[in-house]
């Protein structure tokens, strides 16, 4: 019996054993050009960053590696508001992206019918236009002697007398919502669209309101799309410069500033390369909580 | 498109390529931003702005490394210069009449690039092969004082043979010799500027004169500084009674105090870039520090703006002709240094892009041809002005970070 079944093989053991090793093999070849790309790219110049950061000296002198952590450490003594500023900033752009995000998406996916395509199209359009022209035409509509500024002085929002809207942190934090709304919006639809309608019907007929069909079914399965909306919020809003930089004041200054500017004015790139990663680390630790609390092994979709 | 209806060149401070396009096509911007007030047909500024941003990269690069294969026989290949935008005489069809004419005089063909777009992003771009000691493929570079001492002090630069540049006698004298290079054996003036106060009169309400006038309650929350140590700390220098060609390090780093002082009071309402000029002309400031160049240009479309020289003084800023070390064809950079020391082209140059000419005679020639410039204080100043002008001091590199990092900390970063 035992001898009947292991005939039939004409391979041979050896023959079989070497397919299936080669077999195995074939996903780690296709995934090399895409190792070695994120290898040459982006390991080796964040080894190179991390080496900096631990040097002292200047251009004239030249950088030497002196373990000088206190580059590390000046992030949380010399920085910490700006930290404090940029975690703060990027959390409440998120949160505030996800209100106004959220009910959007589940329009589009639900309600817009035929003109769902149109409306995907308009979340778009932004996208053709460079963030800075569009954080510069902000500018123009936040100005102090702009009608924004105008209707909310005659309506009584803002004091008449030095009152604006241009220059606070209510611009930052108003310019961070705006850009970031379709990063936030897009995967949340997409998620939205995928849940089978049918699964909806058959809470309705298990005599469910349509509020605990949202809150039973809806948004469990849209989970994934609002863990990836958020952190593709709140990622890139922490590290943003461009907002401040056009539309606040030196005294809402975030850690993208303290960066640009150690690189570019200060030329302090042993700073620089500290602040960066740190801040990378802080928001790699912030993700990982995140994403450990909402719990979801969906996001892998 | 002339300069004469672009206003206002990217000087410093300035990091981003595409603000600075936007804060060099004033114009443009201003109709760019009211169409889309309109309706948005902005979709269709958008891709063109891109591609206009695009191709000014690829210009830079393409000149950049164009240079080495075009540089034939030693010393006398084509001349690469690389210029700040809106820097240059252009005709209607776009061409240089003074780079032509240049040309013509010399048989020197001419690459000439608008690839500087701030200070810091030139330093950044070639400072690594520069370090490695590796051509960078440009014979003319024009960066300003500060840049310019930062260069010498990293022996970035060649030095410029005056026997091939006779007409640097015609430099102006209180330019001949900043600390940073007293005998000017690496540096010549391209153009100047001051940093004094702009203002809006209508919002004012008065004309201006000290520059305590940026600290008066009534303007809170409507005063801009500049970016950077190199216009803001010394012209609180003056106003502290100190002179900043003489004062200390320590008096640098001293004075930024006053600076944290304005912005925490809410005095100051921002820390600008070129982008200034912008707040002005929009009201969303009544008083800035700014630069003269700018000025002249906007009061044409906002007679409004005001420049004052403070009584206590002002700051007077070059921006530099310099060789980058190993550059092919020096000989062929100083007849070009040589040909813009005549007054008359120096006068044409001024002519047209309105800056302060450090060439001695350019005022004369240009009654000639513009009567009505040669009278302006901003572009060609009399004596009794330039007395109350300052150079900025020269600094070690230790010393400089610890200005700069003072003023950052001062402004939030």
């Amino acid at each position: 019996m035992t001898a009947g079944v292991a005939a039939p093989p004409v391979v041979s053991p050896e023959g079989t054993e070497q397919a299936a090793k080669r077999r195995r093999r074939v996903p780690y070849l296709l995934l090399l050009p895409g190792l070695a790309y994120l290898f040459v790219l982006y390991v080796v110049p964040l080894i190179a960053l991390f080496r900096m950061g631990l040097q002292s000296g200047n251009l004239v002198s030249g950088y030497e590696f002196t373990w000088e952590w206190d580059n590390f450490v000046q992030v949380f003594t010399t920085y910490r508001p700006q930290l404090l500023r940029s975690l703060l900033y990027s959390v409440s752009a998120t949160v505030i992206t996800l209100l106004l995000g959220y009910p959007l998406a589940y329009a589009i996916a639900f309600r817009t019918g035929r003109w769902k395509n149109l409306f995907l199209v308009l979340l778009l359009v932004p996208f053709l236009i460079p963030f800075l022209l569009r954080t510069l035409a902000w500018r123009t509509i936040l100005a102090d002697q702009g009608w924004v500024v105008e209707a909310m002085k005659t309506i009584g929002l803002l004091p008449e007398q030095g009152g604006r809207l241009l220059a606070t942190g209510w611009a930052v934090l108003a310019g961070l919502v705006y850009s970031f709304l379709p990063f936030m919006v897009l995967p949340i639809y997409v998620a939205l669209e995928k849940i089978d309608r049918s699964l909806l019907e058959a809470a309705g007929d298990l005599y469910s309101t349509p509020s605990t069909a949202f809150w039973k079914v809806t948004w469990p399965l849209s989970l994934p799309g609002v863990i990836s909306g958020t952190l593709l919020t709140a990622i890139p809003a922490a590290g943003d410069y461009i907002s401040v930089q056009l539309l606040g004041n030196p005294q809402e200054t975030m850690m993208g500033n303290v960066i640009e500017n150690k690189f570019l004015s200060v030329i302090d790139y042993p700073a620089a390369a500290a602040i960066s990663i740190t801040l990378m680390l802080a928001i790699v630790i912030a993700v990982i909580f995140y994403v450990r609390w909402v719990g979801t092994e969906e996001l892998v979709t | 498109m002339t300069a004469r209806n672009i206003k206002g060149r990217g000087r410093r401070g300035q990091r981003d390529v595409l603000l600075n396009l936007l804060a060099s096509g004033r114009i443009d911007r201003r109709e760019f931003l009211r169409r889309f007030g309109a309706g948005g047909v902005l979709l269709l500024g958008g891709p063109a702005l891109l591609a206009a941003c695009g191709g000014d990269g690829a210009a830079t690069t393409a000149g950049g490394g164009g240079a080495a294969t075009t540089v034939g026989g030693g010393g006398g290949g084509v001349l690469v210069v690389d210029n700040w935008i809106e820097y240059i005489d252009l005709d209607d069809n776009g061409d240089s009449p003074t780079i032509l004419r240049f040309t013509e005089q010399t048989g020197i063909e001419v690459d000439y690039m608008e690839g500087i777009n701030s200070n810091e992003d030139w330093f950044g771009r070639y400072q690594p092969q520069l370090a490695a000691g590796d051509p960078i493929g440009i014979d003319i570079a024009v960066l300003t004082d500060y840049m310019a001492a930062r260069m010498i002090r990293l022996d970035f630069l060649e030095t410029i043979d005056h026997a091939n540049v006779p007409n640097m006698e015609n430099l102006a004298p209180a330019l001949q010799s900043p600390d940073f290079d007293p005998n000017r054996d690496y540096t010549l003036p391209w153009q100047s500027g001051f940093t004094g106060i702009a203002y809006d009169v209508d919002q004012t309400g008065r004309e201006l004169t000290s520059l305590q006038d940026l600290l008066d309650p009534a303007f809170a929350g409507k005063v801009g500084l500049l970016e950077g140590y190199a216009d803001t700390v010394p012209l609180f220098l003056l106003m502290e009674g100190k002179d900043p060609q003489s004062a200390s390090v320590d008096d640098y780093v001293a004075v930024t105090d006053r600076i944290a002082e304005s912005i925490s009071s809410g005095q100051v309402r921002q820390v600008y870039g070129n982008d200034y000029l912008d707040a002005l002309i929009n009201g969303d400031l009544a008083v800035s520090l700014g630069w003269s160049g700018d000025i002249v240009a906007s009061q044409e479309d906002t007679p409004n703006l005001h420049f004052a020289f403070p009584e206590e003084g002002f700051m007077i800023w070059n921006d530099n002709m310099l060789i980058p070390k190993g550059a092919a064809n020096k000989a062929n950079a100083e007849a070009w240094m040589n040909f813009y020391y005549d007054p008359v082209n120096a006068a044409e140059l001024a002519a047209y892009i309105w800056y302060v000419s450090p060439v001695v005679g350019a005022k004369e020639a240009v009654a000639d041809i513009a009567p009505e410039l040669a009278d302006s204080e901003l572009i060609f100043p009399t004596e009794a002005t330039l007395g109350n002008a300052h150079i900025v001091r020269s600094f070690t590199e230790e010393e400089e970070a610890a200005v700069s990092q003072a003023v950052s900390a001062a402004t939030g970063v």
